[in-house]
């Protein structure tokens, strides 16, 4: 799974927001506001990886067990997926 | 053809109908520089027909005009039209801003009517915010509103309020990241990536050093008093 | 060392800004042709509240 690729970044106080460049033409309104953990998953989930890799990855940098990870991120699956971002 | 100076910046306009000549006379100026020159074409005048369809000829003059200057001076003077309403208190500038609906200009009202002539309405529906030499400037303009409200002045940003119908009174400060959203909506900006990446970092330039205030408020005058309070405690910091 | 964890967050907003110009537009009857009607507009306004 992975998230549609052509999103900018760009710092905003304490966050980071992802907007659509030109080419992407169905999100020209869209603003995504994550926070540093957030910006993370999404930069592991711009290539195609399993579920269990990023649960690895996010295991392997941060102070956390894997049922926390595993709830958190299948919010964030969530939400990106109600985006329609989510490719799977 | 008549130069206007709006948001400090000398714009030609050729107004052609009454209504438009009107809404721009307190802005029109003697110098004979000017920075640029709006005209509306056919096309604008199309376009806008589409945006807001069944409206007289002359709106469309104007709201096209506007849309020009605010294209300008988002391009190329570092300002934002804002969807506000702009008062001026005790030497500073607040804007207070919410969705359409909420009492925006009610709550105005309000300070008018417990402070009188302490306060100056700069406009009542959408000021520019500019900044010079990194001050953000507020300065009124000719498109005030319904209700016609506002002068012909500018103060610097003191502090912004997201103002939210509550039954009782209470301010409280905003983080910066949750105003991000709500400014957005409020702002004039098109919406290709560069204008997005400019937006985004001319909001955060402008929350940078400017307070940001949630007030939770009814319609009782003190509501005035509760948001004053939290303009009283920044000064005292 | 691992890295202190905070909640994965995310927002997303469609922001929905296209009547920014529009909003507020007086309707004909509005005597905004007139210079008087600035003045008699502001304070009808303020009477109401008093």
């Amino acid at each position: 799974m992975k998230i549609k690729n052509g999103f900018i970044l760009r710092k905003f106080a304490d966050k980071i927001v992802a907007v659509a460049t030109d080419e992407m033409a169905d999100y020209d309104n869209t603003f995504i506001k994550m926070n540093s953990t957030g910006e993370f998953v999404w930069n592991v989930m711009q290539n195609d990886v399993t579920y269990d890799f990023i649960i690895k990855s996010l295991l392997d940098k941060y102070d956390i067990d894997e049922e926390t990870a595993k709830n958190d991120l299948d919010e964030f699956l969530a939400t990106i997926k109600k985006a329609g971002l989510l490719d799977e | 053809m008549p130069i206007y100076k709006i948001a400090n910046i000398n714009i030609k306009i050729n107004p052609k109908s009454q209504y438009l000549s009107a809404l721009l006379r307190d802005y029109e100026t003697n110098e004979n520089n000017f920075d640029f020159t709006v005209t509306v074409t056919e096309n604008d005048i199309i376009n806008e027909k589409k945006i807001a369809p069944n409206f007289p000829d002359f709106l469309y003059e104007s709201s096209a005009t506007l849309r020009n200057i605010s294209k300008e001076i988002f391009n190329n003077y570092n300002g934002v039209l804002f969807h506000s309403v702009a008062i001026e208190y005790s030497g500073k500038a607040y804007i207070f801003t919410a969705k359409s609906g909420t009492g925006k200009t009610t709550h105005i009202m309000l300070w008018k009517k417990c402070l009188g002539d302490n306060v100056k309405i700069i406009n009542g529906d959408k000021p520019f915010i500019r900044f010079i030499e990194d001050k953000p400037i507020v300065f009124g303009c000719p498109w005030q509103g319904k209700e016609n409200l506002g002068e012909n002045t500018s103060c610097e940003l003191g502090g912004i309020f997201f103002l939210q119908r509550a039954k009782e009174n209470s301010v409280e400060p905003l983080p910066k990241e949750k105003s991000l959203f709500p400014l957005l909506n409020a702002c004039d900006f098109p919406k290709n990536s560069m204008g997005k990446i400019k937006a985004m970092d001319f909001i955060e330039k402008l929350t940078k050093n400017t307070p940001i205030f949630l007030l939770k408020c009814n319609m009782n005058d003190d509501a005035c008093y509760t948001a004053l309070s939290a303009i009283g405690e920044e000064n005292e910091n | 060392m691992k890295e202190v964890y905070s909640k994965i967050e995310i927002e997303i907003e469609e922001i929905n800004n296209d009547d920014v110009i529009t909003t507020s537009t007086p309707s004909p009857d509005d005597p905004i042709a007139e210079d008087s009607a600035r003045d008699n507009a502001y304070v009808s306004w303020f009477d109401d509240l008093i």
